[in-house]
């Protein structure tokens, strides 16, 4: 246990052998893992998320006391930013207090040499009656000791610790901690402990420091954001077009679909239409069978913008600049209820909706998390989306890109007002910049590309088998005749569409290649991307909605704040759009 | 002036322009592209007003570290951060044109050894072109690392 980003998934990952992803920005761990140690498998260790103490204020801080609580005398191993000492050590004594055994891993030891904290380690474990052990759990120094070490952990009570400090360090009061939890009595303990243990020598701030400065200031933290955020755009934008159009486009559109049109029996059939569809497409969006360009699509155009998006966003984690990030946009989230940190969540939809929603725990209250939940579900288009707009139209998606964040804020300063509840402010840690670790970031990579193929592309597979199951039951003339006043009367686009709006049911970035075997003018495209972008959150996403929405007010609540939403945003910033249009004279 | 601070006054300025000329013809004004002047550099391409904006705030920062001067840790860091920027924005428009021409379409998988050398070679972005001077404030990140 120990405060967010501190290194506990990076010191789980060392003794149990793991791979879990750890990052340079607190909230990473929202739930909790289960493994065991790597040296002894009877052992079974659990990394828990970051908590600031044992009175937790987020849904993430309770996983971690809740599996605390719930442990049958538990052995804990306390890991502490030996760089911010005191505030661990204030944990420490909450957990002392209810009793467990524990162990003390003093964190990013190496760091806290350089920033000249001399932390005495015998004498601390003396006070505290507990094993102390320093380490860099992404280094892996330290780690075989503090294994060695679980064995002697102990439990100490408060009185005691009082009893063993040396008197001139004694609180001033001389009134030993009790064990009843008086926060002020054990914060002054932390205060005579660290007196007797800690020694700060004076160090002048790093190049590294001064960076770090001005990239949270906002007369030289804005525009650096904006190159960096220029940056990652044209690196997703470069990789993608590598594979996609360099690689994929011809593989699938020169050799696959000519030979699986030929090869595959029973042309003019049902399995035919479903497996392979239109046998006289020329190039695999549309085709739209299960294997042209449901494969293409996962595959081609999915994959290559995904294995790109992630890249980029571990850098962004590993580097602490997501923490910048939050800090520069604080601002702007507080107008619309949220606070910086709703940066995480945000960023990680821009990879896949399913984790940012689940990243909405680390949020304070049920308005926050209804608030982020729904604007992210709504406004937010998923890394495979982004990719296969890029990929279709990329003169177009930097625009779209931009009308929906627009929409986020607009509809989040609405919500804001009309959602009861409270937007506390807080105070936030922003990590030190820190150089990517390559091995951390190859894991982090795999660990999500595994995760995409293994739940992303099964869907869109079974997605386009939908929609032609559709086609061939007659439901999609039904609806595109049912909608057709709708859609062309308040949205200016096709009856056409309607399949891409199936689609979108399952996958996000299906629905947008499927746009792209109809007939549009260049405006209608838009809009209709615009459409399915905010049209109902993908399949996956749903399911992640109702399963927070039980913890955070209800999945009425939830689930039906969101879909509310959709519609409102569907109808008033799709239709906005389509004014704006009208008024340029593209519409 | 220091020789340090003269170098990036004069990089700040040129940052600075450039920045301006990038703006001006993302906004579609009539400016012509240096190209047709100087073989070497051109300032077209997408994203032309963002990437001008961009140039322009790094050419600010050359100047803010000269004016607070460039024996402080605080204003070395900032022309550092000027470099950065420089760097982020050469290194994704070199990073697109490599990965662009290797792919060699349909009939073959890589292209030519000198499709690809010709892809990445002139005329060149101003960032570019700027990258190899901007690289020189790591002078400032060495000299800290030295005992």
């Amino acid at each position: 246990m120990g405060h967010p980003n501190v290194g506990k998934s990076a010191l789980f990952n060392r003794l149990a052998g793991a791979n879990i992803s750890e990052s340079n920005y607190p909230g990473t761990t929202v739930e909790y893992t289960e493994s065991h140690l790597a040296s002894d498998e009877m052992v079974p260790i659990i990394d828990v998320p970051g908590t600031f103490s044992l009175e937790p204020n987020d849904r993430a801080e309770s996983v971690a006391v809740d599996l605390l609580h719930s442990e049958t005398d538990p052995t804990v191993i306390c890991v502490l930013d030996a760089t911010r000492i005191e505030r661990g050590l204030n944990l420490v004594l909450e957990i002392l207090e209810r009793g467990h055994e524990v162990v003390i891993a003093l964190n990013m030891w190496d760091e806290a040499q350089q920033n000249g904290v001399d932390i005495a380690t015998d004498e601390l474990a003396d006070i505290l009656g507990v094993p102390v052990m320093p380490t860099v759990a992404t280094e892996g120094v330290g780690v075989d000791e503090l294994q060695s070490s679980l064995d002697q952990a102990r439990s100490s009570s408060l009185a005691s610790i009082t009893d063993r400090l040396p008197t001139e360090s004694t609180p001033d009061d001389n009134t030993p901690a009790t064990d009843g939890g008086d926060p002020a009595a054990r914060w002054d303990l932390v205060d005579a402990i660290v007196a007797a243990t800690v020694r700060y020598q004076e160090t002048t701030p790093s190049l590294a420091d001064q960076l770090g400065r001005l990239t949270v200031a906002p007369k030289t933290g804005l525009p650096f954001a904006v190159a960096v955020l220029y940056g990652m755009w044209a690196f997703f934008s470069a990789v993608a077009g590598f594979f996609t159009d360099g690689y994929f486009v011809p593989l699938f559109d020169n050799h696959w679909l000519p030979w699986i049109q030929s090869a595959f029996p029973g042309e003019g059939g049902w399995l035919y239409f479903l497996v392979v569809g239109d046998p006289t497409a020329t190039n695999s969006f549309e085709a739209f069978g299960v294997v042209t360009s449901g494969l293409f699509v996962a595959i081609g155009v999915v994959l290559p913008a995904i294995l790109a998006l992630y890249f980029i966003l571990a850098l962004l984690e590993d580097s602490g600049y997501m923490a910048r990030l939050a800090v520069l946009l604080d601002a702007a989230f507080d107008r619309i209820g949220l606070h910086g940190y709703a940066i995480v969540p945000m960023v990680l939809s821009f990879g896949c909706n399913v984790p940012g929603v689940a990243a909405t725990r680390t949020l304070e209250t049920d308005k926050q998390r209804l608030l982020t939940m729904t604007l992210l579900s709504v406004f937010i288009p998923c890394g495979a989306q982004l990719g296969v707009m890029l990929s279709l139209i990329p003169q177009y998606t930097g625009y779209i890109l931009l009308y929906l964040l627009a929409g986020f804020f607009v509809f989040g300063a609405v919500l804001n007002r009309l959602i009861p509840g409270s937007s506390p402010e807080i105070a936030v840690d922003i990590p030190p910049l820190r150089r990517p670790r390559l091995a951390n970031v190859a894991t982090k990579l795999s660990v999500r590309l595994r995760g995409f193929i293994t739940s992303a592309v099964p869907f869109v597979l079974a997605g386009v088998g939908v929609v032609n199951l559709l086609y061939l039951g007659g439901v999609v003339d039904w609806l595109a005749t049912a909608l057709s006043p709708v859609l062309s009367g308040w949205f200016g686009v096709p009856r056409e569409t309607v399949p891409a709006l199936i689609a979108g049911f399952m996958r996000k970035d299906l629905a947008i290649a499927q746009l792209s075997a109809v007939s549009m003018g260049p405006f209608q495209t838009v809009m209709s991307v615009v459409m399915v972008s905010i049209y109902f959150p993908c399949v996956a996403t749903f399911a992640m909605l109702i399963k927070e929405g039980r913890t955070s007010g209800g999945v009425l609540r939830v689930v039906g704040g969101a879909l509310a939403t959709l519609v409102a945003a569907l109808f008033l910033w799709g239709g906005l759009l389509r004014l704006i249009g009208i008024t340029l004279g593209v519409a | 002036m220091r020789l340090d601070e003269a170098y990036f006054a004069t990089l700040g300025v040129i940052g600075g322009v450039v920045g301006l000329l990038a703006i001006g013809r993302g906004v579609g004004l009539a400016i012509p592209d240096p190209i047709a002047a100087v073989g070497a550099v051109t300032v077209s391409g997408t994203f032309l007003l963002w990437r001008g904006a961009i140039l322009l705030a790094a050419g600010a920062f050359y100047l803010q570290g000269v004016n607070e001067g460039l024996d402080r840790l605080n204003a070395q860091a900032t022309v550092f951060l000027a470099s950065l920027m420089i760097g982020i924005l050469a290194g994704a428009e070199l990073v697109s044109s490599l990965l662009e021409a290797i792919p060699g379409g349909a009939d073959r998988w890589v292209a030519d050894g000198g499709e690809i050398v010709a892809a990445v070679g002139p005329p060149y972005s101003p960032a570019v072109v700027m990258l190899p001077f901007a690289f020189v404030a790591i002078t400032y990140w060495s000299q800290e690392a030295e005992p």
